[in-house]
């Protein structure tokens, strides 16, 4: 079907899709399945899970038999508080995913930790992510750094549409190394994007945020973004002391 | 007076309704339908007008089952506590023909909003039957001293009535091992018929792997929401059935035409609980 000028005139365009999204816009060749978790911690509790989740969570992360490694782990500073972010890769895709989680059910350290941690807990969220292809990998960096999770609810179809312009708006947001990942989610709420930088400092954010309008192009990018957006959130993270993210 | 004032009035009622019709249809970008030229071909978002709630034309009609979803968020150090005690306490409601009622599956969310329990019940002979077992549960001094029980471990609950869609065929009970997963979808109000048609052609994509176990949408509660209920093998059969429907001719049809009468869209992975006749 041509699209004719009449048609120009709507903003809400789905370009029809032969594939499902997940695959047109995923890293095919190394299979990566990230999991987001969202803790949110009883307020009086949260030093005493951070403490909790130091050992168990590296202790994971450095045993070989199981594929997944913590990417990052985080305190919310500025936006939902009192929340741990834990970020994981599962080498491997879903198969992966189900190891970990059969091996994990007979770990006597872990169950200790679950039902320690289950005290200390408000409500827990978790999604599963695949990462962008035009971004790169995350990998471990020393700090100190403030991390941005920006979260965004997307319209409904409109996934492959942002990740075109997110293809081209990404080569103007690696000037200060900011770039560290970007997500799309494949369960839990759908149609949602993470994207997570690093920064310096919140002045540093704003200096190196403010540069990118000085690219030509990235205001044409923020121009056709933002109506795909139905809601967003940004989150300041401070690593925790045994996150690769530093 | 009255005598001459009332046809005007009438008419101006009717000269009213139309206008507003005209308008709806104006803003919504609808053309007329007796006039589908190229127009009305340029719009994706068509909803023709209906003479039915579309409870009456969506549902199945012989069978006049309606059912109820409950989502209780359990404290994180109940939670198995809690499972517990629900797997004795449902298994013995299903059993008891006394109460017009059935458990169509019991889970536990893994992915999604966690420490969550996600109940389904049937019951057979709509909302008479809903309201008979409620009575008869009120004089229920076991399942009173459950829920005061059940209480102590919860954070929240909310529930939702809900009908099934004519074209999906009925939850019946299944052996596991398999996860399942719920796709919950908030609608444009106004749009469920326009879901309902997509989708009566597009479930035949999605029944090559036994994949499809129910479709609802909500009577009371939140409203214009649809829960779709699927059953896998583990992830990677997800992942591979959901991928081979993109390879049947129509099936991206359907999802161009039904994504924008999408508000907001949600997917839970769901562990079977012990007694669940899903499983």
């Amino acid at each position: 079907r041509e699209d004719s000028w009449f048609k120009s005139l709507f903003v809400r365009k789905v370009d029809p899709r032969k594939d499902a999204h997940s695959h047109l816009l995923a890293k095919k060749e190394d299979n990566n399945l990230y999991k987001i978790q969202f803790h949110n911690v009883k307020p009086e509790c949260l030093e005493a899970y951070n403490k909790l989740c130091e050992d168990v969570l590296t202790n994971i992360h450095t045993d070989k038999a199981y594929p997944c490694e913590l990417v990052g782990t985080w305190n919310t500073w500025y936006g939902e508080q009192d929340q741990a972010v834990h970020l994981w890769r599962y080498r491997g895709g879903y198969p992966a995913l189900t190891e970990v989680m059969s091996k994990l059910k007979n770990n006597k350290e872990f169950l200790e930790y679950r039902s320690e941690r289950g005290k200390m807990l408000l409500s827990r969220r978790n999604q599963l992510l695949l990462e962008f292809s035009f971004w790169n990998e995350p990998v471990p960096r020393d700090g100190p750094n403030i991390y941005e999770l920006r979260s965004y609810q997307l319209r409904p179809g409109t996934m492959i549409e942002w990740g075109n312009y997110w293809a081209r708006a990404i080569g103007y947001r690696q000037h200060n190394r900011e770039a560290v990942g970007g997500f799309f989610s494949q369960i839990g709420d759908l149609y949602m994007v993470h994207h997570l930088w690093a920064y310096k400092d919140l002045q540093s954010r704003e200096d190196t945020r403010n540069a990118a309008w000085q690219h030509e192009g990235w205001d044409e990018v923020v121009y056709y973004t933002v109506p795909l957006i139905q809601h967003m959130e940004s989150r300041i993270m401070i690593p925790l002391k045994n996150s690769p993210l530093k | 007076m009255m005598a001459t004032a009332r046809p005007l009035q009438l008419l101006n009622t009717q000269q009213h309704f139309l206008n507003n019709v005209l308008a709806a249809w104006l803003a919504r970008g609808f053309a007329n339908k007796s006039d589908e030229g190229w127009l009305s071909s340029m719009f994706a978002h068509k909803v023709d007008a209906r003479k039915d709630a579309h409870s009456n034309l969506l549902s199945k009609k012989e069978t006049s089952n309606l059912y109820k979803i409950q989502f209780h968020n359990v404290k994180p150090e109940y939670m198995e506590e809690y499972n517990k005690l629900s797997d004795e306490v449902q298994k013995e409601l299903h059993h008891d023909t006394d109460y017009p009622c059935e458990v169509v599956g019991s889970w536990n969310t893994w992915y999604g909003e966690q420490d969550q329990a996600v109940h389904l019940w049937r019951y057979s002979g709509g909302y008479p039957a809903l309201t008979e077992c409620l009575r008869k549960l009120n004089l229920n001094t076991a399942y009173l001293a459950f829920r005061k029980e059940r209480s102590k471990m919860l954070l929240s609950r909310r529930n939702q009535l809900l009908l099934e869609f004519s074209f999906w065929n009925e939850p019946v009970p299944r052996s596991g091992s398999n996860i399942y997963e719920l796709r919950s979808y908030q609608l444009l109000p106004g749009t469920m018929i326009e879901w309902g048609n997509h989708w009566a052609r597009a479930i035949k994509y999605r029944q090559e792997n036994n994949e499809a176990v129910g479709g609802f949408f909500t009577q009371i509660g939140d409203l214009y929401v649809v829960h779709h209920l699927w059953a896998y093998k583990d992830l990677q059969s997800r992942e591979e059935t959901r991928k081979a429907a993109w390879e049947k001719e129509g099936w991206d049809v359907s999802v161009h035409y039904t994504m924008p009468l999408i508000q907001k869209m949600e997917s839970r992975i769901m562990i079977p609980m012990v007694h669940s006749p899903l499983q």
